[in-house]
């Protein structure tokens, strides 16, 4: 895990993503705007691990990742009393209606990459405040 | 055909046409998760049971009359996305529960 300074008033967002150079990009981008702390991971079983002790306000996710895809990810974090509530935000390259359709059952939110960064900052600050 | 034989039919085969293009995993928590969104308008939810891949449905269901029966699946399909599920579900449906729900209004198109 990779985990930017500890900024006590920001609200963290764990981004879960198996593309090294998007973890750093949306990291980039979103504490570059100022209102997020960002750790990043790179699978979806280290995802699961960290939230055994970490509990984030917003997690991003990707779908297409090697190992646990992003669906049973997601899957494990609403069954797991302690973390249902935590809201997901699906990251992804599917763009077709049906997954776009299945993506937001379980989940917060459905975007499609690629993405503006102020784009995604809008989507989350929404989610967050509701 | 009754209600609780349609409804196990209809739970089962919208369970893996959300696993086919997800995972099972995911359709169960969805699935369960929209069940419990409709629990306070439609009470006979409760008599459908969910777990993993198994769907069972108390037989009590068969007294809620077909019009409810039918508000309750069009809430369903709508919300998981009309156009493809309910072609989707033609295909997967057995041809009795299928036409069970064509005769409650359900059109498939």
């Amino acid at each position: 895990m990779k985990k930017s300074n500890k900024t006590k008033d920001k609200k963290v967002i764990m981004l879960v993503d198996d593309n090294p150079d998007l973890l750093y990009s949306v990291k980039k981008g979103l504490e570059s705007l100022g209102a997020y702390e960002v750790v990043t991971v790179e699978s979806g079983r280290k995802c699961l691990q960290l939230l055994k002790s970490n509990k984030p306000d917003l997690v991003l996710l990707d779908i297409m990742m090697p190992g646990m895809d992003g669906w049973d990810v997601c899957a494990k974090i609403k069954s797991d009393k302690n973390t249902e509530s935590i809201p997901i935000v699906f990251l992804t390259a599917k763009t077709d209606p049906i997954s776009k359709s299945m993506g937001t059952l379980a989940s917060a939110d459905y975007i499609t990459k690629p993405f503006d960064i102020k784009v995604l900052k809008r989507r989350i600050d929404s989610i967050i405040k509701s | 055909m009754t209600n609780q034989l349609v409804t196990k039919d209809f739970f089962i085969a919208t369970i893996n046409i959300i696993a086919e293009n997800t995972s099972f995993s995911y359709s169960a928590i969805a699935i369960n998760g929209i069940k419990e969104q409709l629990s306070d308008d439609f009470k006979f939810s409760k008599s459908i049971h969910i777990k993993g891949h198994s769907v069972e449905v108390d037989n009590n269901i068969n007294s809620v009359s077909k019009n409810e029966l039918k508000k309750f699946f069009k809430k369903i399909v709508n919300l998981i996305g009309p156009n493809y599920l309910k072609i989707l579900l033609a295909q997967r449906l057995n041809p009795r529960a299928l036409s069970y729900l064509e005769d409650m209004g359900i059109i498939f198109g």
